[in-house]
């Protein structure tokens, strides 16, 4: 039991290492043999754990996967959580006049509607359209986390077309437009912290490039 | 790493595996590795793979210090006017 949670923890602390020290993990790995036959894998597991996180930390890949995460976890989900909750209580159709979060999260007793007889159908389309941009939001994060940037920007490109729709539909059916101040305030914050991203990501990969350049030719 | 440097200065020619070093010098694995790290990327230690004595056995990373950190070690013992087994104690 103790050799099988030492073996999960060392490969969790294989993969913090990272892909530039990949040699450094398998250095770990080998070691933990040693380790079982000396009794103690537990420790030298957690220990290798530690060292793994510290070296995360110091390394620039390290720190743009741990912002990645904070990223993704501090902000893009959380914004999609906010766009879910908005989409299942009637943003943007519904009137919540001068209620509270708590009182637009309880739902008894019906809320006026801001659509009239005439465009009463548009409430299931501005509903899947918020739908669509919290889950586009949980996409985008997690393509963040896989680094994969293509995937992002097809991502960032539907949600700013599903954010326009949304304005659009808004100022069609004569709502306040302020109400799109959320959505259009997300995808702001959203594309900004991509494009630092990005640019740190290209900034590493130039490193490393000119680091094995250099390398090749010492 | 004054305890790491000292400890592989004491047979600069011999390769150490990291789990000795571990053993001999007290330090846990968590601030080893990250030394070896950084010894290595400063050119103080170097380090090569060695295949598995035993079958089935993941290859082993071995380690020794540079000429520069024998010098190192040599001239911090030279400092403090101890020689370089006795740091150890310290």
């Amino acid at each position: 039991m103790t050799v099988a949670l030492s073996r999960c923890l060392m490969k969790i602390a294989i993969r913090c290492v990272g892909a530039r020290r990949r040699d450094w993990g398998l250095a770990m790995q080998g070691e933990f043999e040693a380790s079982i036959a000396d009794g103690k894998p537990l420790s030298f597991a957690l220990g290798c754990l530690h060292g793994a996180w510290r070296m995360m930390l110091t390394d620039p890949d390290g720190r743009f996967a741990l912002t990645s995460y904070a990223l993704a976890v501090g902000l893009i989900l959380p914004l999609a959580a906010v766009l879910t909750i908005g989409a299942i209580v009637g943003f943007p159709y519904l009137d919540f006049g001068h209620d509270d979060v708590v009182g637009i999260l309880s739902f008894g007793g019906a809320r006026p509607t801001l659509l009239d007889d005439g465009n009463r159908a548009a409430a299931s389309s501005l509903s899947l359209a918020v739908f669509l941009l919290a889950g586009a939001s949980v996409l985008i994060a997690w393509a963040i986390l896989d680094r994969n940037w293509d995937r992002v920007a097809a991502l960032e490109r539907f949600t700013a077309a599903a954010t326009l729709t949304l304005i659009v539909f808004v100022a069609l059916l004569g709502f306040d437009e302020t109400r799109m101040a959320l959505p259009i305030l997300a995808f702001v914050a959203q594309h900004v912290a991509i494009l630092v991203l990005v640019r740190w990501q290209w900034c590493i990969d130039r490193d490393t490039a000119n680091t094995q350049y250099d390398s090749g030719y010492s | 790493m004054l305890t790491l440097l000292v400890a592989m200065a004491d047979q600069p020619q011999d390769w150490r595996h990291g789990y000795d070093l571990m053993k001999d010098t007290g330090i846990s694995s968590g601030t080893l590795y990250p030394l070896l790290v950084r010894m290595t990327e400063q050119g103080l230690s170097e380090a090569e793979w060695r295949e598995p004595i035993q079958a089935g056995r993941p290859p082993r990373h071995v380690y020794r210090l540079t000429a520069a950190g024998v010098s190192l070690a040599r001239s911090i013992g030279n400092d403090r006017a101890q020689p370089v087994g006795e740091m150890l104690r310290i």
